[in-house]
């Protein structure tokens, strides 16, 4: 059996068929079950590995897990069963938590600190970076405040340094959502459903930016959509989950009416049909 | 039995008690409604003496006025910076289970005392003045406001607080930059209406020798000296009502 860098046994090749010369699988999850309080098993046995600079989108009907996946990615959920590998250039994490893992998020609904500004708001994307008080004090290191605008002009938002957020329209917010996680500078940017509060035009201008920047930076892109046309579009691997099992992996475009049918509900793709 | 059948059964018993406890509260307290009456002859002639108001003591009462606040002020501030540990160390969702527990029972204890109480034990301990009053009006606080923080602390959206700690910041810095902006606008709300809440609690501090208006106005009431607390009364009305007026609209546009 081939073994990973770490001594790990690779997973069935069929999981990843996806740019067979990349040469590190970074996320790897062999059979994770994760348990809510009070909902036990929203992910059940979930096994897949992404490979560096993969771009990849998770679909799925509501409750499927979705968000879950990603939160277990970056370390914010513990998994009561399995194993969990984020592989880095430098390293291999096999036990670690959000404090030392390097992934980047985007959240639902941008989570962002509406009452500050959208300076300080990008700054909290390097609070990893160092320990101390002085952060906590609003001490920044002058190379970090440079990176913080260099990040926003990134995102197209430069001359908003000093807005608050919760004066921006949406597609800012976002925007500086993506700002605070590029700050983080991190191998791994991880995005649940970046573009659900947005307007079609919006969404697609967040989402093209998300691929311009990926094209840039090079890191793995793991995105959970809404839109199945969307997942088509912007990501070279789509993974489908139902009630927290994987239930496709493949490209776009084998994701076929009959795939779609063994992903979501008829009432799903009614809805799905009707947006 | 139908269900409207069960919930008129439930209803009528739950009136049957109201009742009850009333009768038996009344008949315990002799509250009694002819002697209310009886007594409106004694409230007149009371209000009576009252006028006119005797303006020679306004400067007495203006300065213990001052001093009220000047309490309330104090005491509120004292208050609120101390009530932020405990009341981050009895929120769920930010402390484990053990700590909150512990930090919830030592702000119900503290809010359980009443601020008059509060005021007689430091009489008792530091001596009469305007510092008693001060330490039973940050005691209070502590209790009063530390249940509203850590309520507030727990209703705060937990994706900020992810996304801050996804970072990989630190404790303290998931609290200042996940936690605290949700929350200080709710704190400096919270903290004005204990303010206004104070000035009013610190006028009958001074009953207890606890400083402020309220030692004047027990004298003169007990001196039957009527027209004078009536100058204090008239003096306090307008101010406590302004205070609140004014906390009231900054309350308003911060929160």
């Amino acid at each position: 059996m081939n073994t990973t860098p770490s001594g790990l046994p690779h997973l069935e090749p069929n999981v990843f068929p996806f740019h067979p010369s990349a040469p590190v699988v970074q996320v790897e999850l062999e059979d994770v079950f994760v348990d809510y309080p009070a909902r036990p098993n929203v992910l059940r046995g979930i096994s897949l590995a992404i490979r560096r600079g993969e771009r990849v989108a998770i679909i799925g009907p509501s409750g499927s897990g979705k968000s879950t996946l990603l939160k277990t990615i970056n370390g914010l959920l513990p998994i009561a069963r399995g194993r969990r590998t984020i592989r880095l250039e430098s390293k291999v994490r096999e036990t670690y938590t959000h404090k030392n893992s390097s992934v980047a998020m985007i959240f639902q609904e941008f989570a962002l600190a509406q009452r500050l500004s959208v300076f300080t708001n990008v700054l909290i994307g390097s609070l990893g970076k160092s320990r101390g008080w002085a952060k906590a004090l609003g001490w920044f290191p002058a190379s970090e405040k440079a990176k913080a605008r260099k990040y926003l002009e990134e995102v197209g938002l430069k001359g908003y340094e000093h807005r608050r957020v919760d004066q921006l329209s949406s597609g800012q917010k976002q925007r500086v959502a993506i700002a605070r996680a590029l700050m983080q500078e991190r191998e791994i940017l991880l995005a649940d459903e970046p573009v659900a509060s947005l307007d079609p035009e919006t969404a697609y201008s967040v989402l093209r930016l998300l691929a311009r920047l990926h094209s840039e930076f090079n890191y793995t892109l793991v995105l959970s959509l809404h839109e199945i046309s969307q997942a088509r579009e912007f990501c070279d691997r789509v993974i489908g989950l139902q009630e927290g099992r994987v239930v496709f992996d493949g490209i776009p475009s084998s994701l076929t009416g009959k795939t779609l049918e063994t992903i979501y509900s008829v009432n799903d793709l009614i809805e799905l049909n009707s947006h | 039995m139908t269900s409207s059948n069960s919930t008129l059964i439930r209803r009528t018993v739950i009136v049957l008690v109201l009742v009850a406890l009333f009768i038996w509260s009344a008949q315990g307290t002799d509250f009694s409604l002819s002697a209310l009456i009886q007594g409106g002859a004694n409230m007149l002639d009371f209000v009576g003496r009252m006028v006119p108001p005797d303006l020679t003591v306004a400067g007495a009462a203006w300065k213990s006025l001052v001093e009220t606040i000047q309490i309330a002020f104090v005491g509120s501030m004292v208050g609120v910076v101390l009530a932020l540990l405990p009341s981050f160390l009895a929120a769920k969702n930010v402390t484990p289970p053990a700590l909150t527990i512990l930090f919830r029972t030592l702000l119900t204890f503290i809010r359980t005392i009443p601020i008059i109480v509060w005021a007689l034990l430091f009489v008792a301990a530091v001596g009469l003045g305007p510092f008693p009053g001060i330490l039973a009006t940050a005691m209070y606080t502590i209790g009063f406001v530390g249940k509203l923080f850590y309520e507030a602390i727990e209703a705060v959206e937990r994706a900020q607080v992810e996304a801050v700690q996804s970072t990989g910041a630190s404790r303290l810095n998931v609290w200042r930059y996940g936690v605290l902006p949700q929350v200080a606008p709710h704190f400096l709300g919270y903290a004005l209406y204990i303010f206004e809440y104070n000035v009013r609690a610190a006028t009958v501090l001074g009953i207890v020798g606890a400083g402020g208006v309220g030692f004047y106005l027990l004298h003169y009431m007990r001196s039957f000296q009527y027209e004078m607390a009536a100058t204090v009364i008239l003096m306090t009305l307008p101010v406590v009502l302004l205070i609140d007026a004014a906390s009231m609209y900054v309350r308003k546009k911060i929160v």
